[in-house]
């Protein structure tokens, strides 16, 4: 009689269970693509930070540098390093960086210049420090 | 009873499996990349820093000591030199592989060396050393569910946030 009863149990709630295993794969699997997706968020503001430092060092050395010496670092100089700052920067992500960055960081192009300006002088105000 | 369900959900449970199995690999592989990436830089930053050094102990360094400066002549003959001696550092494959890091093709690979020699001679001098440091993250807006909750644009805030930190 028990067994009976149990088989009956096991026979009604047995694709509950199976569709249960399949909910639980499938969230699994989102989990993991998520996580996935956060590493190549982490990846890319790690490269990010490391390309605005070396294009600001770059630019300082090669530009800011000189013209402080010579006297000669005025306003105009300053929006030209800043914009020689930010063309290294699209230089060392390349296109395809640039885009992928845009896509994972979810910006369209004027924000994403925007924001790598603001890198930039955030980047000069660490340097000074 | 058994064969039927099994037969509707046996094939569903399956690829379910095999997309839990497949989304494991492509996070390890994409997880493995992230950092034969950052490896790969840290190489290159280094490769950088090592010959500017080097062009300094050999060159600069003894000009530097017996008349306090450099010409442009001889900056510009010390940059040539160690821009030479750090690409002579990476063979073709070498070279193919910064490409793919850095997305570019020769000629604007060229300039990335050019940026990296630069970086590497102000690094020199400030004896600030630039570290390649991964960051946390308390607050990930790409966490399961996350989204659901949050509008496009509050998720763009907090990586304008980030980014701005």
């Amino acid at each position: 009689m028990l067994a009976n009863l149990a088989i009956q149990a096991l026979m009604l709630l047995g694709p509950a269970l199976v569709a249960l295993l399949s909910w639980a794969m499938w969230k699994l699997s989102q989990k993991i693509s998520a996580s996935g997706m956060n590493d190549t968020l982490k990846g890319m503001l790690v490269r990010l930070d490391d390309a605005v430092l070396t294009a600001v060092k770059s630019v300082y050395q090669a530009y800011v540098e000189p013209l402080k010496k010579a006297g000669k670092f005025d306003d105009a100089a300053k929006a030209e390093a800043k914009a020689k700052a930010l063309e290294a920067v699209k230089a060392y992500w390349g296109d395809a960086g640039i885009k992928a960055g845009m896509k994972v960081l979810g910006l369209d192009g004027d924000k994403m210049d925007e924001a790598l300006a603001h890198k930039v002088e955030a980047a000069v105000g660490d340097m000074k420090k | 009873m058994w064969e039927v369900i099994l037969t509707i959900l046996g094939p569903i449970v399956g690829y379910l499996a095999k997309k839990l199995v497949d989304s494991f690999i492509a996070r390890d592989q994409n997880a493995a990349e992230m950092d034969q990436k950052l490896d790969q830089l840290r190489v290159f930053q280094d490769a950088a820093l090592e010959v500017v050094r080097i062009v300094e102990l050999e060159l600069t360094g003894g000009i530097k000591d017996s008349n306090g400066t450099l010409t442009a002549g001889q900056a510009a003959a010390a940059k040539h030199k160690a821009l030479a001696a750090l690409q002579e550092k990476y063979d073709t494959k070498g070279l193919l592989d910064l490409q793919k890091l850095f997305n570019c093709n020769l000629e604007e690979l060229d300039k990335l060396f050019d940026l990296q020699i630069e970086a590497a001679v102000h690094e020199n001098k400030t004896g600030k050393r630039q570290v390649i440091e991964k960051p946390s993250f308390k607050e990930d807006p790409f966490r399961p569910g996350y989204l659901k909750h949050v509008r496009e644009e509050k998720r763009n805030e907090i990586l304008m946030k980030r980014l701005l930190k």
